[in-house]
């Protein structure tokens, strides 16, 4: 993974436990990376147009990416990936017209067809399980914990994290929050005691052109980056929903902070000029 | 799946499933030893034909072994060694009051049984999502030797919501009664064989995640010798063929640590004229403190079962069947019993206490005419301890 990952256990946790757990999420990484040919993606992508067999992991992952679809009113699409061939965060160059109008038509989750624990999705579409992988990974190596009996610590996989449980004493692990626009510090710190927290933000990749910042969170509708919260940082019973609740967040700009509410999870909403909107659950 | 005011529980719902899943083949490795005590509680004094009254007492060690094995297939392995002694009923006859008296056998019974089981699994992911496992086990006893095998299966359907599974058992016994000399239905029986075929299918259900159904049903048909050699004047057919249909809930509370309400029924019948119905309930309830876990389970069950068509107290024609068997007459049960866990990383130290009782009057309704003084209240204690290795 390109984040730094580290696991807070208590001491005298057995290696064998870090060793299964750092193996798990290798594992994870190796099975849903788009950059490595031999993965489970890499071949679903490049058997796109067929029908495809998966395995129960990755029927899982899927059917999951399809609740989001449909929870974020298709705001959260996993075939939104091939937008990147038009960003080029590095060059921070706008797309044209011409390109995006050929990418916006092969996007679209509801195109995909599921059943039997076979996929069929249309020869021009590719998956891309970024959004939701690397999240999912802090909770498996969670659970491995959890079955070693380890009851207290925290899984970080650069910023994503799942707490165990809270400290020796009771009290509730402080997690910080990254500053978006200081990203090597926290701007606030929250209190969690068992579950996940997940932050989605401006700041991953991104580009400043004629003083306004493009970041990598697109919308799939318009193909252009959101930019109406700097980064949204959402707790829930694991990370992956903290993952998740919080990058709809971030695509559902203005709305985000109402749908958050119905939610009712605790959440911290930075605005591009640093102000703080922090929800609590009820 | 519609979309819902509340996007966190629809997320939630699509999420849970992997939770509870994770079906691949387990990676665990595990060793464990239990011990338990089984004790029959003596017989009532006024009922016995001689003064003893003391029944029996088995001792019994378990020793558990698990781990994958290469590819898709784990293994699960156990070896048991049993020592019993003690006095089982010989006979139940009316005696000269007209009250049912039991015979006991003496405090002759001093045995050890040792059986072994190997059951590996070969689990399924990719094209279908289901297990096929097989089952050798081995008894041997000095009266009584037995092999059986078996093949089992299960089949997750729409995405794992809906598990068919299915099994099939055949064992081959031979008798050899000790102290033979002592009736001509021990000699009868020396080398004689006991065979049997036992199928059963269900299928089970995910309501919602809360609540799991499952149903089956199952059919048994044995054949050989089946008369008891110890017993006197015990003459059974030598067939006998056993249906049952059960039904299992679960259901699933927030509670503590997560607990679950399971209920279960059980309905039988057989070709010896035998109906019963078994009830049971437990509550499985886990708790978290620390690195330690915990698991408290309570349970009740209720049996109850009409007697044979060849049962009686009083001597058969010859060439009739019959048997005084207290396990063939009308009787009702209750069982309590409460099993505890403690887990700690990789150890987990367990105990369970169960305690059995039964009697004609227990049968609730219909009671019957015919008392049954034979009829056994035991206890079983039980330790157990458990090291995983990932």
């Amino acid at each position: 993974m390109a984040s730094p990952c580290c696991f807070h256990l208590p001491a005298g946790t057995s290696p064998d436990v870090i060793d299964a757990m750092e193996g798990e999420v290798r594992r994870i990484e190796a099975k849903y990376s788009r950059y490595r040919d031999d993965s489970v993606l890499s071949d679903i992508n490049q058997r796109a147009g067929q029908k495809v067999g998966l395995d129960n992991e990755t029927l899982w992952l899927i059917n999951y990416a399809c609740a989001c679809f449909e929870q974020s009113d298709g705001l959260f699409d996993i075939s939104s990936g091939v937008l990147r061939q038009a960003w080029d965060f590095r060059a921070g160059q706008l797309p044209s017209e011409a390109t995006l109008a050929r990418l916006l038509p092969r996007i679209g989750l509801s195109r995909i067809e599921i059943s039997e624990a076979h996929l069929t999705m249309p020869p021009d579409m590719e998956l891309d399980l970024g959004g939701i992988g690397k999240e999912y990974a802090v909770d498996a190596a969670a659970a491995i914990a959890r079955e070693a009996g380890i009851n207290r610590g925290v899984v970080d996989l650069g910023g994503d994290l799942c707490v165990l449980g809270p400290h020796a004493d009771g009290s509730p692990w402080q997690l910080g929050v990254r500053h978006p626009r200081d990203t090597e510090n926290a701007i606030a710190s929250l209190p969690v005691y068992q579950g996940g927290m997940a932050s989605s933000g401006d700041y991953e990749r991104f580009f400043e052109k004629d003083g306004k910042r493009y970041c990598h969170l697109l919308n799939p509708e318009s193909g252009f980056p959101v930019d109406y919260w700097a980064s949204v940082t959402v707790v829930a019973p694991s990370c992956l929903l903290a993952g998740t609740l919080s990058t709809i967040a971030m695509l559902k700009e203005e709305a985000g902070e109402e749908w958050l509410r119905a939610q009712q999870v605790s959440a911290l909403l930075i605005r591009p000029d640093l102000s703080l909107l922090s929800l609590t659950d009820r | 799946m519609k979309k819902t005011m509340n996007s966190l529980a629809a997320l939630a719902a699509a999420a849970a499933p992997l939770a509870g899943q994770a079906e691949p083949v387990p990676t665990e490795q595990a060793v464990s030893y239990r011990f338990s005590q089984y004790q029959e509680a003596d017989i009532p004094e006024s009922r016995t034909f001689s003064d003893e009254t003391a029944r029996y007492s088995i001792d019994i060690h378990q020793l558990g072994y698990r781990r994958p094995l290469a590819g898709q297939w784990y293994l699960n392995s156990e070896l048991q060694y049993e020592t019993m002694s003690g006095a089982s009923p010989m006979q139940t006859y009316k005696n000269s009051e007209g009250q049912s008296a039991v015979l006991m056998s003496g405090a002759s019974i001093d045995e050890r049984r040792i059986d072994l089981k190997l059951a590996p699994t070969r689990y399924f992911e990719d094209s279908v999502d289901g297990t096929l496992g097989g089952l050798l086990a081995i008894s041997t006893e000095n009266d009584y030797d037995s092999v059986a095998v078996g093949a089992e299966g299960s089949l997750n359907l729409m995405n794992k919501h809906t598990t068919l599974m299915g099994s099939l058992t055949l064992s081959y016994d031979v008798l050899a009664p000790t102290d033979e000399f002592l009736s001509e239905a021990r000699r009868r029986a020396d080398g004689r064989v006991k065979r049997s075929v036992s199928l059963y299918e269900g299928v089970s259900q995910v309501i919602n995640k809360n609540l799991a159904l499952q149903v089956g049903a199952g059919f048994t048909r044995l054949s050989g010798y089946l008369s008891d050699p110890y017993k006197l004047d015990d003459h059974r057919p030598g067939e006998r063929s056993q249906y049952l249909i059960d039904a299992r809930a679960r259901h699933y509370f927030a509670v503590g640590g997560g607990a679950a309400l399971h209920l279960d029924y059980r309905f039988y019948t057989d070709s010896w004229g035998i109906y019963s119905n078994t009830l049971e309930t437990r509550w499985a309830q886990a708790l978290n403190a620390g690195r330690f876990s915990f698991k408290l389970i309570p349970s009740l069950r209720y049996y109850r079962q009409t007697q044979a068509s060849f049962y009686r107290l009083t001597p058969a024609e010859a060439g009739e069947y019959s048997s005084s068997d207290y396990r063939l007459s009308s009787y009702g049960a209750f069982n309590v019993g409460l099993a505890a866990s403690v887990g700690y990383g990789r150890w987990q130290i367990s105990g369970d206490i169960q305690q059995y009782m039964s009697s004609e009057d227990m049968m609730l309704l219909q009671t019957p005419d015919d008392e049954a003084p034979a009829l056994v209240d035991y206890s079983i204690v039980s330790l157990g301890i458990e090291y995983k290795t990932l």
